[in-house]
């Protein structure tokens, strides 16, 4: 094992260092042909390494994580050393993201093929896995936190990737900023943890935070029970932002102005999985705070819900599948708030396969078409067979099909809930699985059945194999994910031996009925050839609006914070110029007006300054004169009198 | 080797100056003459600078390369100089700054000569300040760096110049009334009646009375040149009416010589009015932070947007100040450098954006990327290094700031954190503004950034990511430096 | 005393004569007499201090006659001046000589 541990710093830095060399090409426009062979090579060897590692772990070595670390930089207390700690987690999660981004990679070859920009897109591509790596392998929270903010950065670069369109633009930098906005929780808690423990080490914060839960050492301004939650809390701000979660959740939607692969690395195992990769690393940090664990759940069932509701009125492909994803998010977000850590991931990695292949499969089909809009779509089936299945794979993996992966891994969250007696939540969770099998069929049935609504629907075509063998790869992902922990629970006894978790029949059976509801009630309105009208346009108008205005929290914040803080900025240049320059300003005119008020008396006429003068002087004299005694005029008094009042008559 | 010990600093001053004697006496019309004599003087503080930071003898620590020769005996004023760890890096920005900026300026046609020569003087001034030991003389340097300003900008500048010219000079020239009270109050209080920086650190022990109002009046002083709030206001219309060579320096440079003034003289002699006006320097940085990227979000002049994160920035340095934390000091310190490269970036690119398009308003720009890629991504990786971002110099910084802050007022660190959020609004939107979104046909003689300007932003976008990934030489020289403060451990 | 009580009357009222002059009158000429008289009063002062006080010093004696000889050069230079100003205004009232206003 020894020799291998020198293999681990290469799990980020290979797809970095391609990431690097294609950027160059790029930008000096050489050879950009050559970009995506470089970037994918360098991510699968990355992947190999992971897998590699990963198989170690399965095979039971006695060793549960793989360490190395090297100094970085040391100012006093604030000692920072970078390095790629492969916890039986990290390494899971790092296979996913190799699997997914080169699957993404090996797809986009075709989808981008011709794009002005294709070497720029590889060499994006290639620095958002290796962030995302380095955050997946991180071995302490400032490794974390740069990681954390590059994955936000990379996301900004591909989502404005068409930045001569005006709402890509805007959307990317609504990501951004919207992102930031949790991540200033996440900085604060970084910031709060590591001057509490003096380390930024996993470890390190993990200890001493466990010696103030049982109240060994006391933490500054706060109880230990309110300090554990304000950080956890801190924390999961962050995971709010990247993660989407609700109130966050609306930068998701307009990410979808990325080229679509890109939704799909982001969706799947990048971006979006950060946040909740980043909770289950730390997990042992929220696991001290039971308040954080309920505010992380009950954050995960609001989301979970609202994201549902809204993705059912959606019409363009990739919105459902953005709120999809964001609902998604909110189970596994479910699943880690209610104690149930496996749930959460094995629901993040069985999602992760699903995802990926949903949203490459509408790149294909938008490929075919040039449009995202469902009701435009519609008989797509006989046109491109190889997507169509597989985007039903998918789409019943979503659903929670009895067998298909997200059956299994919702199913756990679910179960995990109940057994935890989180009822209301559960309820919440089961209602938004038949909300969320009812949208999915939806979009299936849209767009692939019935018959074409479109000439460019029409004249559809498959894509070409370097875009449906990815494609096929992960819809054997999405059949089959549920064997990473059924029937042998492996994703179990790889992260949390001591958890198991028998299959809770109750929730599988109620989650599944109503999943099923779902799907029948989507068959029974979409499955006809014709189809003159949505037949979601049909629910009550307000219930309709509410979903369709995302129920106001967008509007919230573009209308409200937004311009907000936009009006604040304004006012604070206006109170700038006018009040705080004004002072200054005014003081300069003071200046002048005394200047211009003095300098009347410099009016040209010796009389009038002669004047001034006697004046001045006499009343100098009477000055003095009051200040003294009267002179005592005996013999040489005079001059006496003169000398002193001159020299020294005040002084005395 | 002790003859080049003993002489490179008084070299680095000197060799901008006499680059600047050399263009008096130049005939005008020698255009490329001019260029080459100004690139040399200013180029030659570069390999000089790197040299002494190479040699800086970092088991030694402490001030190094020291030359001292009494010039005033009976007035106790000496020409002494030296640096520490704080100083070289200091030197070393403003060496990588002039040149960038006689690069940026390899175009400017009226008056080049009487330009360039202004400039040098300037830099030397600005190079005596961060070596001089002696307070006679870091005053003197210290005028000498503000005043060519007023020229400067005045004749080669844009807008409403002569306002702008006036208003800074004037306001700095009241900051620098305040410094000089302070260096008089010191001199005659001491006891050795010496302008001897060392000698006043190592025996003069003020009393506290004396430390709480000579430290207000240096932090006033001081504080005007570094941006402070509400005394910022001559920084916007300064550098968006100076040229933009002129800009870089004065953003890039000569505000730092504001927050080095108070880190040295302030903090350095006077510990215990440090320590006494510690919150109030934290709570006005932490305004200058918040309040200069509310600013910056409502101006529609790019060059304005430029200046008031500069305001902004400033804030974190003097946040750290503040902070009296040796990490916090030293990001504040990392924090000048970043931003004095930065923000000779943002300049830069304004200059040549300006050059081209004959507009700042952004909101009658939109798409230059296309036509100009090069400097959209280093606009973008200066924007980065602004907000903060990982891999960028600006992140180890502001990250530093605000981990040093947080030891020693919480509050105020976490109100300051928000400032990530609102530089990423703002540069976020100029760069939306500027480089993407649709094209303006109307800028269709648009054009990437040419040979000499190649030069100076490749260079200092590239030293953004170089510093934000390898921080350690630089921290490891600032740390060197921090020993004779007085700070919190 | 009475003798210098008397002289010092004389040159105050001699002062205040001249002052007077120089105050109100607009001819630049009469100006100038106005001040010869302010300098015979100083004069007269200088001289009557050292009759009555100082007899025995001749610092006074050399005052005045640097008083007197200050007089002189002020009356020729003050004189060329008003020709001048005469030259270039054409006339010489004091009022109309206002070109240094601020």
């Amino acid at each position: 094992m020894t020799g291998f541990i020198h293999w681990l710093a290469w799990i980020p830095l290979l797809p970095l260092c391609a990431a690097i060399i294609t950027g160059v090409m790029a930008l000096a426009r050489k050879s950009e042909r050559a970009a995506p062979f470089i970037t994918i090579a360098a991510t699968l060897i990355s992947l190999f390494i992971s897998a590699a590692v990963l198989a170690r772990f399965l095979g039971g070595t006695t060793q549960n994580h793989l360490e190395v670390s090297f100094h970085w930089l040391q100012a006093g207390r604030f000692s920072i050393n970078l390095g790629v700690d492969l916890t039986h987690l990290a390494a899971l999660m790092a296979v996913l993201v190799g699997l997914v981004s080169s699957l993404v990679q090996i797809y986009s070859i075709g989808y981008m093929h011709g794009d002005g920009g294709y070497g720029r897109y590889f060499a994006y591509l290639a620095l958002f896995t290796a962030s995302m790596l380095g955050l997946v392998v991180a071995n302490n929270l400032f490794q974390l936190y740069v990681c954390w903010e590059l994955v936000g950065i990379c996301s900004y670069l591909l989502i404005g990737f068409w930045f001569h369109k005006k709402s890509a633009a805007d959307a990317a930098k609504k990501a951004f900023v919207v992102t930031r906005f949790g991540d200033v929780g996440f900085m604060l808690g970084v910031l709060i943890l590591s001057s509490f423990t003096g380390s930024f080490s996993y470890n390190q914060v993990e200890q001493t935070l466990s010696k103030v839960a049982i109240g060994a050492i006391q933490p500054p301004f706060f109880s230990p029970a309110t300090f554990l939650a304000v950080a956890a809390l801190l924390l999961f701000a962050g995971a709010v932002g990247k993660s989407a979660q609700f109130p966050l959740h609306i930068w998701l939607p307009d990410a979808m102005e990325g080229p679509t692969p890109v939704s799909a690395l982001i969706h799947a195992a990048t971006m979006v999985a950060a946040g909740v990769y980043m909770v289950a690393r730390l997990y042992p940090i929220f696991l001290l705070s039971s308040f954080a664990l309920g505010v992380i759940a009950w954050i995960g069932a609001i989301t979970a819900f609202i994201a549902a509701t809204i993705a059912i009125v959606q019409t363009d492909i990739k919105k459902v599948l953005a709120y999809s994803t964001v609902s998604q998010l909110g189970y596994m977000m479910i699943g880690l708030g209610v104690g149930g850590y496996v749930a959460g991931v094995f629901h993040l990695a069985t999602h992760a396969m699903f995802k990926a292949l949903l949203f490459l499969a509408a790149g294909s089909v938008i490929h075919a078409m040039g449009t995202n809009d469902l009701r435009e779509m519609g008989g797509l089936h006989r046109k491109m067979p190889i997507t169509s299945l597989t985007c039903l794979a998918g789409i019943l993996a979503l659903a929670g099909f009895p067998g298909f992966a997200g059956f299994w891994s919702k199913d756990e969250v679910l179960g995990v809930a109940l057994s935890n007696g989180q009822t209301l939540i559960f309820v919440i969770g089961v209602l938004s699985a038949g909300i969320t099998a009812f949208y999915s069929l939806r979009l299936w049935l849209m767009a692939f059945s019935g018959r074409p609504r479109s000439a460019s629907a029409e004249h559809a075509h498959e894509a070409p194999a370097v875009m449906t063998i990815p494609l096929i790869i992960l819809a054997i992902g999405a059949l089959f994910g549920g064997l990473m922990n059924f029937p042998h629970p492996f994703i179990g006894s790889l992260l949390n031996p001591a958890e198991h978790e028998q299959i809770n029949l109750v929730a599988m059976g109620l989650s599944t009925a109503v999943g099923l509801t779902g799907l029948a009630w989507a068959w029974l309105l979409y499955a006809k050839p014709e189809m003159a009208q949505d037949p979601v346009e049909r629910m009550p108008v307000s219930l309709y609006r509410t979903f369709a205005n995302l129920w106001g929290v967008d509007a919230f914040f573009t209308n409200g914070v937004a311009r907000w803080a936009l009006n604040i900025g304004r006012m604070v240049a206006w109170f700038d110029r006018h009040v705080v320059d004004g002072a200054v300003n005014g003081a300069a005119w003071m200046c002048g007006a005394s200047g211009r008020t003095l300098r009347r008396f410099t009016n040209g006429q010796a009389q009038f300054y002669a004047a001034v003068m006697i004046v001045a002087i006499l009343l100098a004299v009477w000055l003095v004169l009051g200040a003294m005694q009267p002179p005592n005029l005996t013999a040489a008094a005079p001059t006496r009198w003169a000398v002193t009042t001159t020299l020294g008559g005040r002084a005395r | 080797m002790s003859f080049l010990n003993q002489n490179i600093l008084t070299w680095i001053v000197l060799s901008p100056f006499i680059a600047a004697l050399l263009l008096i006496i130049t005939p005008p019309n020698r255009g490329a003459l001019i260029r080459w004599i100004a690139l040399l003087g200013a180029g030659l503080t570069l390999p000089l600078s790197i040299l002494v930071a190479i040699l800086y003898n970092r088991q030694q620590g402490g001030f190094q390369f020291q030359r001292d020769v009494p010039w005033i005996n009976s007035l106790g004023i000496q020409y002494h100089v030296g640096v520490d760890g704080i100083s070289v890096v200091l030197v070393l920005l403003t060496a990588i700054i002039i040149t960038a900026g006689v690069f940026a300026s390899w175009r400017v046609q009226n008056r080049t000569k009487e330009f360039l020569a202004l400039l040098l003087f300037l830099v030397s001034g600005v190079f005596g300040v961060f070596v001089s030991l002696d307070l006679f003389f870091f005053f003197l340097f210290y005028e000498i760096a503000v005043l060519p300003m007023y020229l400067l900008i005045g004749i080669w500048g844009t807008g409403r110049k002569e306002y702008s010219a006036m208003k800074l000079t004037l306001y700095l020239l009241f900051g620098s009334a305040f410094i000089l009270v302070g260096i008089l109050s010191l001199y005659f209080v001491s006891p050795q009646h010496t302008f001897d920086l060392l000698t006043l650190q190592r025996s003069g022990r003020f009393s506290y009375a004396f430390q709480r109002i000579i430290f207000l009046a240096f932090y006033i002083g001081f504080g005007i040149l570094a941006g402070i709030w509400p005394l910022h206001t001559w920084s916007p219309d300064g550098h968006a009416s100076a040229p933009t060579a002129v800009s870089m320096l004065h953003a890039g440079v000569l505000m730092k010589l504001g927050a080095y003034g108070i880190l040295r003289v302030g903090v350095g002699l006077l510990p215990g009015g440090a320590h006494t006006w510690a919150f109030l320097m934290g709570a006005i940085a932490t305004i200058n932070i918040l309040y200069g990227a509310f600013s910056a979000m409502g101006q529609t002049d790019f060059k304005y947007v430029v200046a008031y994160s500069s305001v902004s920035h400033m804030g974190v340095v003097m946040l750290g100040i503040a902070s009296l934390n040796p990490v916090g000091v030293n990001g504040a310190v990392m924090q000048m450098f970043s931003h004095g490269i930065m923000t000779g970036l943002f300049f830069a690119v304004v200059g040549l954006v300006y050059e081209k398009s004959h507009t700042r308003d952004i909101l009658k720009m939109g798409g230059f990327a296309k036509r100009m890629p090069g400097v959209a991504v280093a606009m973008t990786i200066g924007g980065l290094a602004s907000f903060g971002l990982p891999a960028t110099s600006g992140f180890i910084a502001e990250f530093m700031v605000f981990w040093g802050m947080w030891h020693t007022f919480p509050v105020l660190a976490a109100l300051s954190v928000i400032g990530i959020v609102l530089t990423a609004v703002y540069v976020l939107r100029i760069l939306q503004k500027i480089f993407l979104g649709p094209f303006t046909e109307q800028y269709h003689d648009l054009a990437d950034a040419q040979k000499t300007e190649w030069v100076a932003i490749t260079a200092l976008a590239a030293l953004l990511i170089l510093v934000g990934v390898m921080p350690s030489p630089l921290v490891n020289l600032i740390r060197l430096g921090l020993h004779g403060f007085h700070l919190n451990i | 005393m009475n003798g210098l009580d008397g002289y010092l009357t004389i040159s105050a009222l001699l002062f205040a004569v001249g002052l007077y002059g120089v105050l109100t009158r607009r001819n630049a000429i009469a100006l100038l007499m106005g001040v010869e008289l302010m300098i015979n009063a100083a004069n007269i002062n200088f001289l009557a201090f050292w009759r009555c006080l100082y007899f025995n010093s001749s610092e006074p004696q050399i005052f005045v006659l640097i008083g007197i000889t200050i007089a002189a050069a002020e009356a020729a230079i003050g004189l060329a001046l008003i020709l001048n100003v005469y030259r270039d205004f054409g006339n010489i009232e004091v009022s109309h000589i206002n070109e240094l206003n601020g």
